[in-house]
């Protein structure tokens, strides 16, 4: 949808002084040098390109396409909604006709979204071999479908870490952050008994949020949930009721709070501040959140791994491209994509740079950890080459979450889940109807 | 006065009646149970309200505190500040230039409301007025059709709404929006008129005509001067779910009006909760205030009917 704020548009409205001025500069210097760029794909295409973005610091987005734009590439126009309701919005307009370049979507949409013909394979564009090489291999599964199908570049990504209370560990007698569920357990266990805090344990566990927890309870204890085919294994593994059977027992037993069950992160992020937690399992990046907060305990809340020799789960959104029919068009909102998705073309990682800043998010990417204005850019209590090796050796993504069944399951899980921890289903019960949910998902998947 | 002497003893007579009839004063116990319970229930309608201003008057510390602080120790006003000064990005995460864009957005809500009240006004006080006046065979069936439609999802229309407006080019305008929210606010219009109309004496509009009022005249000189309290209720309700309607703007615009926009505040999983609660207190100001100038009539208009 064309909008009226473009990127042209807000040069000198929407932009800081200092990005004005670079993006001024940038812009004579590709006018002198417009010879030097004659060969260059994206000179080539002389209209605008349209952009949809979430509203996450839409600022800061317009800000980078327009750097983009000023390096002698096409004007874009950024159209920003809300995260709330994205998905049903991105599909009613790509549905209507609406011609979007490039895109924000989540992963769980990316093969739907190719094969409903909303978005174009990145197979073949110059370049794009490069940036799959270029990523953590355990990320690649994300982006590339098992018949080798390019879908989508990372917009983010993230890692399921442990926050946990330092202080509290050690007036517990607690030596290292818990890792496994087991420990997990019995340091909560430990915790409570001695009422350093009423329920040491806090999660995003409202329905919608399930599904990753699933992952990522399953792979700490070395599970796969889901084979290449998309069938769902994780019922013929013998540790999955186990799995269960400690996630209602930390939920039963009020090792984490009653009200976890609808409690947002913002909340959970704030309970650690305070001290009213003393383990939060989410997102590597909630610990700006937690720190930023500045609580009583906030300097007291470091990050650890969890899965102990197994894996954690790592998580992104991603990035789309249309199908645009226009080679020149295409080339051009290809570059662009690169630009956000991947590294600029002086090979740095412009964009995730920003986002490092903004809020801690990562790429992918084992140089992005290596970038020393990536390293200036993430606080000082972040362990970057702990999250670096998270993400090489001790995460996996799960890729039957790209599949077009992949909603339909997810919708299900928080239900079942919900069941086990209000002690409403057996472990055993809701390794069946995970099961059943997964099968019945694939059976009835239609648009 | 012989006359009046005799009334007064009727009417103490009539007195007694009407309180052996149940119109005698209320016991102090049945006073204080009614008072408790309407205090209670005003409880339970303005505790969020109160939950919202607190939060955008603390930090996000405080926000945190268990209990929550329902009388904050300490105030600051730095949300509201950082709301209109776009500067929400430190505190937070999500948007952090919404200060720029709350203004124009309460400006763009309140175009699209006013606009699709005087729309409404003029094509439901005509539908209305006939529906009561000219009634026909299936009317009542029509007036039926025209509440069903109300139920229809949003997500199942929006479809052909949005290609129209893309091959007419009003996508991301408020027409776009005008044009829409049509679906669910002229039933609600014609709903409340006509309840209005059927309230009204006929016999003055069978004056005007026997004094030579065309129809239209009878309708524009007679009944909108004394339909006034059903007209300003039918617009306050129709300004209120212009205001307040998020889907058809999250879909056929960016973010042009004030729901999609407060939406934003939510990113992924990231909240900033006091930014959103002083932005959430500023965009309520307009609407409020339009309620409490009218909301006489509101009350009226929606309780004609209710005692004849």
């Amino acid at each position: 949808m064309k909008t009226t704020d473009s990127a042209g548009k807000r040069g000198t409205g929407g932009l800081d002084r200092r990005a004005f001025l670079k993006a001024g500069g940038a812009t004579a210097l590709a006018t002198i040098m417009a010879p030097a760029f004659a060969g260059r794909a994206q000179a080539a295409y002389s209209g605008t390109l349209d952009m949809l973005a979430w509203d996450f610091q839409p600022d800061t987005i317009k800000t980078l396409v327009a750097e983009w734009t000023a390096k002698g590439n096409p004007a874009v126009n950024v159209a920003v909604i809300p995260n709330l309701g994205y998905s049903p919005a991105l599909q009613t307009r790509l549905r209507g006709g609406d011609a979007i370049d490039l895109y924000y979507n989540f992963a769980y949409n990316s093969q739907k979204f190719i094969d409903q013909g909303w978005a174009a394979k990145l197979n073949g564009l110059p370049g794009v071999d490069d940036m799959v090489a270029d990523m953590f291999e355990s990320a690649r599964a994300a982006h590339v479908n098992a018949a080798g199908d390019i879908i989508s570049a990372p917009y983010f990504s993230a890692v399921h870490m442990m926050h946990y209370n330092d202080r509290m560990l050690k007036e517990a007698g607690i030596a290292a952050a818990p890792q496994t569920l087991k420990e997990v357990y019995d340091a909560s266990k430990i915790l409570k008994d001695k009422k350093i805090v009423e329920s040491p344990y806090v999660a995003y566990w409202v329905k919608e949020f399930c599904e990753e927890y699933l992952h990522t309870y399953l792979l700490n204890e070395g599970i796969t949930a889901f084979d290449t085919a998309g069938k769902p294994v994780f019922a013929d593994d013998a540790k999955t009721e186990g799995v269960f059977e400690w996630w209602q027992t930390m939920y039963q037993e009020g090792l984490a709070p009653k009200s976890v069950l609808s409690d947002d992160p913002g909340k959970l992020s704030n309970q650690m501040a305070q001290g009213d937690a003393a383990f939060f399992v989410l997102h590597h990046y909630f610990l700006s959140s937690i720190r930023s907060l500045g609580g009583k305990e906030s300097a007291n809340v470091m990050q650890g791994p969890i899965g102990g020799a197994n894996h954690t789960f790592q998580i992104g959104e991603v990035l789309q491209l249309g199908e645009i029919g226009d080679e020149e068009r295409r080339n051009a909102a290809w570059d662009l994509m690169k630009f956000y998705g991947w590294k600029d073309s002086a090979g740095k990682f412009t964009v995730f740079n920003q986002w490092a800043k903004a809020a801690g998010l990562a790429a992918p990417y084992p140089g992005f950890f290596k970038d020393p204005d990536v390293i200036a850019a993430f606080p000082d209590y972040y362990d970057l080459p702990l999250i670096s090796k998270t993400f090489e050796t001790g995460s996996k993504v799960v890729p039957a979450r790209t599949l077009p069944w992949y909603p339909d399951f997810q919708a299900k899980v928080g239900d079942v889940v919900h069941a086990l921890l209000l002690g409403q289903a057996t472990p055993k019960k809701t390794v069946e109807d995970l099961t059943a949910a997964a099968n019945s998902a694939q059976k009835g998947r239609s648009l | 006065m012989a006359n009046i002497a005799l009334d007064k003893p009727r009417s103490r007579k009539r007195a007694t009646s009407f309180a052996a009839s149940g119109g005698r004063p209320r016991s102090l116990t049945a006073s204080i149970v009614i008072y408790a319970s309407v205090a209670l229930f005003a409880l339970w309608v303005l505790l969020p309200v109160w939950y919202l201003v607190v939060s955008s008057l603390i930090t996000p510390a405080q926000l945190g505190i268990k209990p929550f602080p329902i009388v904050p120790s300490s105030i600051t006003f730095d949300n509201y500040w950082s709301v209109l000064t776009g500067d929400t990005g430190s505190k937070g995460f999500g948007s952090t230039d919404v200060g720029s864009r709350l203004l124009p957005a309460i400006g763009q809500s309140f175009f699209v409301s006013s606009v699709l009240v005087i729309l409404n006004l003029l094509i439901a006080g005509h539908a209305a007025y006939g529906l009561s006046r000219y009634p026909f065979s299936g009317s009542r069936l029509f007036e039926l059709s025209i509440i069903i439609s109300r139920v229809i999802p949003a997500i199942a229309i929006i479809g052909p709404f949005f290609v129209a407006f893309r091959v007419m080019g009003i996508l991301n305008t408020p027409w776009a929006l005008i044009i829409s929210y049509n679906v669910f606010t002229l039933p609600l219009a014609i709903m409340i008129l006509k309840n209005y109309f059927d309230q009204l004496p006929r016999e003055i509009e069978e004056a005007a005509k026997i004094d030579g009022a065309s129809r239209m005249q009878t309708l524009w000189i007679i009944i909108v001067p004394i339909a006034k309290p059903g007209l300003v209720a039918a617009g306050v309700l129709i300004f209120l779910e212009g205001w307040s309607e998020f889907f058809y703007s999250l879909v056929l615009t960016n973010q042009l009006t004030v729901p999609p926009l407060l939406a934003g505040f939510q990113s992924v999983q990231q909240f900033n909760w006091n930014s959103l609660a002083a932005a959430t207190v500023m965009s309520m100001i307009p609407p409020v205030v339009l309620v409490i100038i009218f909301q006489r009539h509101v009350v009226g208009a929606l309780t004609a009917g209710a005692v004849k």
